[in-house]
C-alpha cells in the first residue's frame, strides 16, 4: 500500500541554519505516529517541511506516492491538513466561518457550499463538539475552544492525512483527551495522522509509532514501549525519569529529575 | 454590534449609493428642480421620450455634475475594495493606501508624467505611471516589512512612513523643479490635494476601467483573502498559492489605487474607515465585505464630495482635506487602540 506521507533525507535550512537533517518517515492509512522531543528540536518545522509549507533543501517528500514538488498547493490541500501550534485568533470570524474555511481546496473561485461542504463541516463541528460555539467569534473563544475549533477547521478539510503540532497545547485534562481519542478514532476509520507532542505518557497512550527528534534529526523511532527507555530520557531530554510498564502493555512516563549538564 | 444579513446591508449600500449620487446631482449653484433633474437623468438612460429641459440644463446635469458623481463613486469604491485587500494582504486593520504609501507612490508617478508633459500627448500616462508608482511602493513596503511571512505592524507602518515620505520627497523635488512653470505646477499642487471639481467623462473613461479590473481581480481572490486573514501558514495549509495570491494582489490594489490616484489625487482614509465600519456591520469575511466597500465606499466619497461642495458654498473644500480631517481622527483612534499591541514589538 502507498503510504500516505513519506520523507526521505529531508533536509531543512534557514540560511546556512540547519533546522533538520536527514529525516525519514512514512506514516500509513490507519496509523497515528506521534512526534517528540525537547523545544528547538524541529519538530515544527518536519511537519511544516511535510506538507511544504517550509521547503526541503534537500531530500524528497511524497503524498500517497506523489512528489510533494510536483502538486499544487490546492491538491496538497486536498491530501494533508494541518493545524500549527500558534493557530491565530485575532479575527472577527465566527467557529463555522473558519470550519468551513476548511472548504477553500474544495471549492472553485466563486462556487458557494454545496450541501457536501455544508455536511463536512457539520461533522467537523459534531465530532470537535464545538457545534454549540458555531456562532461565536473565534476572538472570543477561550484557549481550548480555539484548539478544538482549528482542528474542526482541518476535519472539515476531509483529507487522508492530518498533521498536529501540539494540538492538546493549552487544553485542560479532558480536553486532551478529548482531541486525542477523536484522532485516533479518525485513524480507525482509516486517516493518518502525524501529531507532534509533549506530553510523554500520553505520546505512548496514543501513538501507533513515535518518533523522537532531538539535534535536528530523527534519533529514534518505533513502538512507544521500546522507544520511550529511561536512557532515552536521560539522553535527548536530559532527564532523570521513572517509565512505569502496565502489565497490559501500556507506559507511563514519570519525570523524576533534570540532570543537570551544566 | 451584531451582524447584518448580507442581502439587506448590499441593498443598503446600492441604495445609499443611487440617494447620494441623485442627491449631489440635483444640488449645486444652478438651482434645478428635483423633478426635472430625475426626467434629463431618465431620458439620457433612454426612459423617457422627451424631457422639456434646456440645452444648459442638460449640460450642467449630465456634462458636469454627473461626471463629477461617477468619477467620485468608482474613486470611492476603488480606495475602500484596495483597503480592504491591503489590510488581508498585511493582515493589518491599519493598512490603507494612503498609510502605507501606495498613494504617495501614485502621486510622485502621476506628478512624474505631468512634469515631463506626457500627460499633455497621451491621457492614459498621468494613470499608467501612477499604477507604477502604487506597485513599487507596494513592493518596497512588502519587501521592507515582512520577515519570514510575518508583517509586524510597527515595521509596517514605519516602512510604509519611509517609502511615503521618500516619495512624497520625491514629488516635492519635481515640483521645485518646475516652479518656473508658475501655471503647471499650480495645477499640480491642486490635483495633489485630491479633490473632484471639474471632473469629465474622460475621467470616467480612466478609473472605470481601472476600477472594475482591480476590483473584479480582488473580489475573485475573496476565499484566498479569507484564508490570508488566518496567517501565511494556515493559508498555504489551505491550499492557497500565497505568493501568487500576494503578486495578483499587489497588482490589483496598484491599478484601483493608481487609477484612482490619476484622477482625484490623494483622498485619504477611506480605504481605512469603510471596510473598519462594514466589518463591524457584516463580519470579516470577504465574500461579502468586498462587495460592500465597493456599494458604501461609492457613497462615502460622493456624500462627502458633497458636503464639501455645500458646506461652506461658494467655496468649495477640497476633498482631500476633508477624507483627511474626518479620517486622520478615526486612524488615530484605531491606533490607541491598538496601542498595547504595537508597543510590544
Amino acid at each position: 500500500m502507498t503510504a500516505l506521507v513519506e520523507c526521505s533525507g529531508l533536509h531543512v535550512a534557514y540560511d546556512d541554519h540547519v533546522v533538520l537533517r536527514g529525516v525519514d518517515l512514512s506514516l500509513s492509512a490507519g496509523e497515528v505516529l506521534v512526534v517528540v522531543g525537547p523545544n528547538g528540536a524541529g519538530k515544527s518545522t518536519l511537519l511544516a517541511a511535510l506538507l511544504g509549507i517550509v521547503r526541503a533543501s534537500r531530500g524528497v517528500v511524497k503524498l500517497g506516492g506523489h512528489p510533494l514538488e510536483e502538486l499544487r498547493r490546492a491538491d496538497v490541500a486536498k491530501k494533508v491538513a494541518y493545524v500549527p501550534q500558534d493557530a491565530r485568533a485575532d479575527f472577527a470570524f465566527t467557529v463555522r466561518e473558519l470550519v468551513s474555511m476548511g472548504r477553500t481546496p474544495h471549492l472553485g473561485r466563486f462556487q458557494p457550499e454545496r450541501p457536501e461542504d455544508v455536511q463536512a463541516v457539520d461533522h467537523a463541528l459534531d465530532v470537535t463538539t464545538t457545534r454549540a460555539l458555531e456562532h461565536r467569534p473565534v476572538s472570543e473563544l477561550s484557549g481550548g475552544e480555539r484548539k478544538r475549533a482549528h482542528i474542526a477547521r482541518a476535519i472539515a478539510q476531509t483529507t487522508d492525512t492530518l498533521l498536529l503540532d501540539e494540538p492538546t497545547a493549552a487544553l485542560d485534562v479532558e480536553h486532551q483527551l478529548e482531541v486525542l481519542d477523536l484522532i485516533r478514532e479518525l485513524a480507525r476509520r482509516g486517516k493518518g495522522a502525524i501529531v507532534a507532542l509533549h506530553d510523554l505518557s500520553l505520546a505512548a497512550r496514543y501513538g501507533d509509532r513515535v518518533v523522537v527528534v532531538a539535534d535536528r534529526r530523527i534519533v529514534a523511532s518505533g513502538v512507544p514501549r521500546e522507544v520511550l527507555t529511561e536512557e532515552l530520557l536521560a539522553t535527548w531530554f536530559h532527564i532523570r525519569g521513572h517509565v512505569h510498564r502496565d502489565p497490559d502493555g501500556g507506559i507511563v512516563i514519570v519525570p523524576l529529575e533534570r540532570i543537570g549538564n551544566g | 454590534m451584531s451582524r447584518r444579513a448580507p442581502a439587506r446591508v448590499l441593498g443598503m449600500g446600492a441604495l445609499a449609493v443611487l440617494t447620494v449620487a441623485f442627491v449631489s446631482v440635483w444640488l449645486g449653484a444652478a438651482h434645478l428642480a428635483a423633478e426635472k433633474v430625475l426626467r434629463i437623468l431618465l431620458h439620457a438612460a433612454g426612459f423617457a421620450g422627451t424631457d422639456g429641459s434646456l440645452a444648459w440644463e442638460r449640460t450642467i446635469v449630465l456634462d458636469v455634475r454627473l461626471p463629477r458623481v461617477v468619477t467620485g463613486a468608482f474613486v470611492g469604491a476603488a480606495l475602500a475594495v484596495s483597503g480592504a485587500a491591503l489590510q488581508a494582504l498585511f493582515r493589518n486593520p491599519l493598512a490603507d493606501p494612503g498609510v502605507i504609501g501606495v498613494s504617495s507612490g501614485a502621486s510622485l508617478g502621476a506628478v512624474l508624467a505631468m512634469q515631463l508633459g506626457l500627460s499633455a500627448m497621451e491621457r492614459f500616462a498621468v494613470p499608467a505611471f501612477a499604477i507604477v508608482g502604487a506597485a513599487g511602493t507596494a513592493l518596497a513596503v512588502y519587501g521592507i516589512a515582512s520577515r519570514r511571512g510575518t508583517l509586524p505592524v510597527g515595521t509596517l507602518l514605519l516602512a510604509g512612513v519611509a517609502v511615503g515620505s521618500l516619495a512624497s520627497a520625491l514629488t516635492s523635488l519635481l515640483l521645485s523643479l518646475s516652479l518656473d512653470e508658475y501655471e503647471q505646477g499650480r495645477q499640480t499642487v491642486r490635483w495633489l490635494m485630491g479633490g473632484l471639481e471639474a471632473r469629465t467623462w474622460s475621467e470616467v473613461a480612466i478609473v472605470a476601467p481601472t476600477t472594475l479590473i482591480g476590483a473584479a481581480l480582488v473580489v475573485a481572490s475573496s476565499r484566498e483573502l479569507d484564508a490570508l486573514l488566518l496567517g501565511e501558514r494556515e493559508a498555504l495549509a489551505l491550499g492557497v498559492d500565497v505568493p501568487v495570491v500576494r503578486r495578483r494582489l499587489v497588482f490589483a490594489t496598484a491599478v484601483v489605487v493608481g487609477g484612482a490616484v490619476a484622477v482625484s489625487g490623494v483622498i485619504g482614509f477611506v480605504g481605512l474607515v469603510v471596510p473598519h465600519l462594514l466589518r463591524l456591520l457584516v463580519g470579516p469575511s470577504h465574500r461579502l465585505l468586498l462587495p460592500a466597500c465597493l456599494l458604501f465606499g461609492a457613497a462615502f466619497v460622493v456624500a462627502t464630495d458633497l458636503l464639501c461642495r455645500t458646506v461652506a458654498a461658494p467655496e468649495e473644500i477640497r476633498l482631500g482635506v476633508m477624507t483627511g480631517s474626518l479620517g486622520a481622527p478615526f486612524f488615530l483612534f484605531l491606533l490607541l487602540s491598538r496601542r498595547k499591541e504595537i508597543a510590544l514589538e
